[in-house]
């Protein structure tokens, strides 16, 4: 049988993670939606009183994107309990004993959570979504008022953003969705903690680097001031831009790569 | 089927546990590991588990480098840890999600073994008791027919029914193809079940024969008094007397005394 990759003991593992976590699983979506349909039913119900036909009216787009992005927090939970076994040395043992390779256990939370989950929960933000506009607009009061809901669609959601920014959107959610994946298998306890001083100290060196470069590029420059030229790299992009949209493109492949060896090494 | 071979390993900033070490062990045995406290014997479990890796040394089972975690190393090797983790589920959805992961999984011979435990399929592992938890995991290990199976304080949190129990299932359930390594610091709970001893402290072997070996070396006695005893290689006192060890004399069998023996070899007697 191959050791790197066998697709029957693969569906087996995740055929394991999904009977044995199901419950958590749904149960966690259900409150999820639950408590974004509650929110989305009020915000749409205490605006309705001060819709009036002379102001322009958005249909509700923006409290779409702010409670998508709440919900997708949610997501990000579910993606950030991947390697949650990895935290607790009672459950490490039994998690690393588990007859599957490396790569394996390292690619079904990626599937089953990062992939599947995200295809599942942007469906049942639709859902809930839809249900909400639908109780509302039910509501003989409100119906009366002749408020206008647009019916929810995902392209609402790259409203305003021209379709380099939509690219760079989605590839910054997968990198972030990578980070949160990857986190317990860097950090054991305290991941959340330990990643935000993480940042804070990655931030801090950054700085200091740059103002090193500053001092030795631009010797008229005092104190702690960084100065960087800011120039055009093509018709629309800035050298800015272009560092960016690097960095939220590509850090989610070293994510994934560092994470898989980081599970490969992993001790009691 | 385990072969170690100038084994090193230390704990960060700590003292090297193992130096040097070597040992070896074969298939059809019930070998138990012994020591004292901090003799590094659940880290020697750990490390033929594949979940520590040693620091220098050859680490071989069943011809797999443990550390590697090859998977067809994991579906042949299963591990009782003294303290463990079971979901709140189930134990027939447990059954049903894990064993499929092991190849040689054996549903009829777990429905046996979970009878003798009393243990209904229906039971949810977060509702019952340490022990009858304990007992789940033996006999799912045991039902998983790997060909290393490692039990690292078996016995502990099991009611005195329940260590006959297991002594009786262990021993009904293991084939030739099997070696099953206990370590346990209630010797007395597993005396009459064993084929090899192994005793290690400091970092060394201190002991390893077979039972049949040890019957034929030495006697394992109660008397009275001493006087008029002799050749005791090692003697504790005790209610009726004193309890000793002397070298097997021509015909005559003893009973294996595994707190005695173990006492003996920790202070260099034998």
């Amino acid at each position: 049988m191959n050791t790197f990759f066998n697709l029957k003991r693969f569906g087996l593992l995740m055929r394991q993670d999904l009977l044995l976590n199901r419950n958590k699983f749904l149960l966690f979506l259900l409150v999820l939606a639950l408590a974004i349909y509650t929110m989305l039913v009020y915000l749409m119900i205490v605006t309705s009183p001060n819709y009036s036909p002379s102001i322009p009216y958005q249909g509700f787009v923006g409290t779409y994107k702010q409670l998508f992005v709440l919900f997708m927090i949610g997501l990000g939970v579910f993606v950030g309990s991947s390697f949650s076994d990895l935290s607790n040395k009672v459950k490490r043992s039994s998690y690393l004993q588990v007859p599957a390779s490396n790569f394996e256990k390292f690619l079904y939370p990626f599937l089953l959570r990062g992939v599947l989950g995200t295809v599942l929960y942007f469906f049942i933000f639709w859902v809930v979504a839809q249900l909400a506009r639908f109780s509302v607009l039910s509501i003989p009061a409100i119906h009366a008022t002749g408020l206008k809901i647009l019916s929810f669609e995902f392209s609402m959601l790259f409203m305003g953003y021209d379709f380099k920014n939509c690219i760079f959107i989605v590839l910054a959610f997968l990198s972030l969705g990578t980070y949160l994946y990857s986190i317990p298998l860097f950090f054991r306890k305290m991941a959340l903690l330990k990643t935000i001083v993480s940042i804070f100290v990655v931030a801090f060196i950054y700085t200091v680097l740059m103002v090193l470069l500053t001092h030795l590029f631009y010797p008229n420059i005092l104190g702690f001031e960084v100065h960087c030229d800011n120039y055009m790299v093509t018709k629309q992009n800035s050298n800015w831009d272009l560092l960016v949209y690097y960095f939220a493109s590509i850090s989610w492949i070293f994510l994934l790569l560092i994470g898989y060896f980081k599970l490969k090494e992993q001790k009691l | 089927m385990i072969e170690i071979k100038n084994l090193h390993f230390q704990y960060q900033k700590k003292q090297p546990l193992f130096d040097d070490f070597s040992l070896s062990m074969q298939t059809g045995s019930i070998v138990g590991l012994l020591g004292k406290n901090g003799a590094g014997k659940s880290t020697l479990l750990n490390l033929i588990a594949g979940l520590m890796m040693p620091q220098k040394g050859d680490l071989h089972v069943n011809g797999f480098k443990p550390f590697q975690r090859n998977p067809n190393f994991l579906a042949d090797l299963s591990l009782v840890p003294e303290e463990f983790s079971l979901p709140a589920v189930t134990i027939d959805l447990y059954i049903r999600s894990m064993s499929p992961l092991y190849p040689s999984f054996d549903l009829e011979k777990l429905d046996k073994i979970l009878k003798e435990f009393e243990l209904e399929r229906s039971n949810r592992l977060n509702q019952l008791s340490h022990g009858q938890r304990k007992k789940f995991i033996i006999a799912f290990t045991l039902a998983s027919n790997c060909k290393v199976i490692v039990l690292d304080e078996p016995t502990n949190g099991l009611d005195i029914p329940s260590k006959s129990q297991f002594r009786k299932i262990l021993v009904g359930s293991v084939t030739e193809e099997q070696l099953v390594i206990i370590s346990t610091h209630q010797v007395k709970d597993i005396d009459t079940i064993l084929d090899k001893v192994v005793i290690i402290d400091e970092g060394t072997v201190l002991f390893n024969h077979d039972v049949e070996q040890i019957n034929t070396k030495w006697c394992f006695e109660t008397v009275s008094s001493l006087n008029g005893v002799s050749d005791v290689l090692y003697q504790e006192h005790c209610t009726m007397g004193y309890k000793v060890v002397r070298p097997t004399t021509q015909g005559m069998e003893t009973p294996l005394d595994m707190e005695l023996l173990f006492n003996a070899v920790i202070t260099h007697s034998i």
